[in-house]
């Protein structure tokens, strides 16, 4: 009754690439989410080495330069100071890029963590966190943020705090969602059979297995940051003058919309690519990363 | 010596909700009182229809889901009173190969990882380096190649994969598997391969099977005893050759007459099974099984039939299996060849089950 001998089983060598490069292939073939990655790309550079590719110093007034339009000294003419727009628009970048990232690291940080407790612990602890999710969800988001940042005192800082915060529901849901249906899968029942402790199953086992929809939900979320972080600046609850962000350049050119329409432009248009690359990515990340797209 | 393992009056109601507050509407009666015993080194196969409660009991036996009522001892232990942390360093003797391979192992960890992690959970492999050594070793007892530790598990076919799965549960040096179905996801003829497999690791390591199946060829081929489980409760169990030639239980007779034979002409049972099984949320009352009995009497609706031992190890939940006409020919004779013509049945089944797959 013994069968020794087991038969030659041959792997064939690679057969397929792993998850990542196989996403990035695909990512590669969507022409809208490589322009919105080249563009996101540009924003960053352009963002960190601002210092150097800023042709003036972005709060040095100059009275003989007051709301001068385009020309080839200041491509993309002076605001109502003398300030030249094009170095406002590379120095408030920065404040752009920094609050959507800063504030989509927060609520990622705080609801990933509240999220995978939820959706793997079950019970009291979900029904808690759920229903204030629900209550947060019911708010619209710009409403909380700019009560949150009023409350919190005006700084891009608090600005960024409160938009981290506003938009941790969304990823306490979503994690949590994704974790109730990775934590029913073969391999997390598999892991507590091996004997792995429930923190570690949570971590090592369901975690990774949920990154995907959580990336492309953190892209778009950075779209939304910036919109909010220009809306904050607007009024008056982010950025503090005369430090540049898009929102406050906003705000300060509706008073010259008439005579200087170059200063609402261009920060306005600033905040359209950025907010359409990271949306474009988001999407194109989405497809890329959803296994059942081909 | 005390058997392995110990079952006994073992169940698992889900509850079932409905409306927005969740009340309890009614239970699934998926296990409903099972005992049985194992032994070190034994394969018990639990055989049924699907949603009979066979893959329910795995995971009972298991502690993977709590049991509603009923005693699982394990070496003696009472698996059921141990804390969390207690039952987690147990788990070290005792260990699952699920049925799907592509759904077992965890896409987002590399095969030596995923080894690694029980070695490193129960304290098995002191260093890298052993740690390492162990999973190539591993690798080389279920056929695989020590260097496939850093590949991911979409690198391999189902049978490899299986294959991964097994070295898996081998990794903690179990006393006891439960394989609940661990080849009806697989290739016809990957599945003899992965039986063959278990079958000399079972005598490499003096381990115990629990052999989840629906699949009676399968079963005949690695059982030593078979337990056969409708709606919730064993109906009838017995040594494997026993049971092929001399099943008592209707069902039981049902299974078997639904077994294909590789000769045509080969006298055999009609079909005796009609219908679906019916819901566990509603058990029918009396003889779980009437409802579908060809040999169904009135009394069947009413008492409850007990599973009864007949002093040889073959106990049978009917009372009046005695009386049944005999089977027709379902055991083949004893000889030099039954291990072949088993082989050819075996096959046979296999391609019968490849038609109606595709």
């Amino acid at each position: 009754m013994t069968a020794t001998a087991l038969p030659d089983v041959t792997v064939a060598d690679a057969t397929e690439e792993n998850p990542w490069a196989r996403a990035w292939r695909r990512l590669k073939r969507r022409k809208g989410a490589m322009v919105g990655l080249v563009i996101v790309a540009l924003l960053v550079l352009v963002a960190v080495f601002a210092p150097w590719v800023a042709p003036y110093d972005p709060i040095a007034t100059s009275w003989s330069l007051v709301r001068k339009p385009p020309s080839w000294a200041h491509w993309l003419g002076t605001d109502e100071v003398g300030r030249d727009v094009l170095s406002r628009i590379i120095w408030g970048a920065r404040a752009s890029l920094s609050a959507g990232l800063v504030s989509v690291g927060i609520a990622l940080g705080v609801g990933v963590p509240l999220g995978l407790l939820a959706g793997y612990a079950g019970g009291w602890i979900d029904s808690v966190l759920s229903r204030i999710v629900d209550a947060m969800l019911a708010v619209p988001f710009l409403i909380l943020a700019i009560a949150l940042a009023a409350f919190l005192g005006p700084s891009l800082t608090n600005a960024m705090i409160a938009i981290g915060v506003t938009a941790t529901p969304i990823f306490v849901r979503l994690t949590r969602g994704q974790t109730l249906a990775a934590k029913v899968e073969d391999y997390v029942e598999a892991a507590r059979a091996v004997g792995n402790p429930h923190w570690r199953i949570a971590l090592r086992h369901v975690l990774p297995n949920i990154v995907p929809p959580l990336l492309v939900q953190a892209s778009l979320a950075i779209a939304g940051a910036i919109i909010a972080e220009a809306a904050l600046s607007f009024l008056g609850l982010g950025q503090q003058p005369p430090s540049p962000s898009w929102g406050s350049m906003l705000n300060s050119a509706q008073r010259f919309i008439a005579q200087a329409p170059w200063m609402a432009f261009w920060p306005g248009f600033a905040i359209f690519f950025a907010v359409l690359s990271f949306n474009l990515l988001g999407d194109g990340l989405r497809d890329a990363l959803d296994p059942r797209h081909k | 010596m005390s058997a392995l393992l110990d079952i006994s009056g073992l169940a698992k109601h889900f509850p079932v909700r409905r409306g927005a507050f969740g009340l309890v509407s009614g239970h699934v009666r998926a296990v409903d009182g099972v005992d049985f015993t194992l032994n070190a080194g034994e394969t018990l196969a639990i055989v049924g229809e699907s949603g009979c409660g066979k893959s329910t009991v795995g995971r009972l036996v298991l502690r993977l889901i709590e049991p509603t009522a009923g005693q699982v001892r394990f070496e003696g232990e009472d698996l059921l009173a141990l804390s969390d942390g207690a039952m987690r360093a147990r788990r070290q003797r005792m260990q699952v190969i699920f049925q799907d391979p592509y759904a077992s192992l965890n896409p987002r960890m590399t095969v030596g990882a995923m080894l690694g992690e029980p070695l490193m959970l129960h304290g098995l492999a002191k260093s890298e380096a052993a740690r390492k050594a162990r999973v190539g070793e591993l690798l080389d007892l279920v056929g695989l190649r020590p260097d496939h530790a850093r590949r991911y598990p979409h690198e391999f076919s189902g049978g490899q994969r299986q294959r991964l799965a097994i070295a898996r549960a081998l990794a903690v040096e179990p006393k006891l598997i439960v394989a609940d179905e661990p080849v009806s996801a697989l290739d016809v003829s990957i599945q003899a391969q992965v039986i063959n497999l278990m079958r000399s690791l079972q005598q490499r390591f003096g381990l115990a099977y629990i052999f989840i199946s629906h699949d009676l060829a399968v079963v005949k081929h690695i059982a030593d005893r078979i337990a056969v489980m409708y709606l919730g409760k064993i109906v009838e169990t017995a040594t494997t050759d026993e049971l092929f030639r001399n099943p008592r239980h209707p069902y039981t007779r049902a299974l078997l007459a639904a077994v294909p034979l590789p000769d045509p002409t080969a006298a055999r049972e009609r079909a005796l099974l009609e219908g679906d099984i019916p819901s566990a949320m509603n058990p029918p009352p009396g003889c779980r099984f009437h409802t579908r009995c060809t040999f169904a009497r009135e009394a069947c609706r009413r008492d409850e039939p007990v599973l009864a031992d007949d002093g040889r190890s073959h106990a049978t939940a009917c009372p009046y299996w005695p009386e049944f006409p005999p089977p027709a020919v379902l055991a083949e004779t004893a000889g030099q060849d039954a291990d072949r013509r088993r082989l050819a049945r075996l096959q046979a089944a296999f391609v019968t089950d490849q038609r109606e797959a595709s």
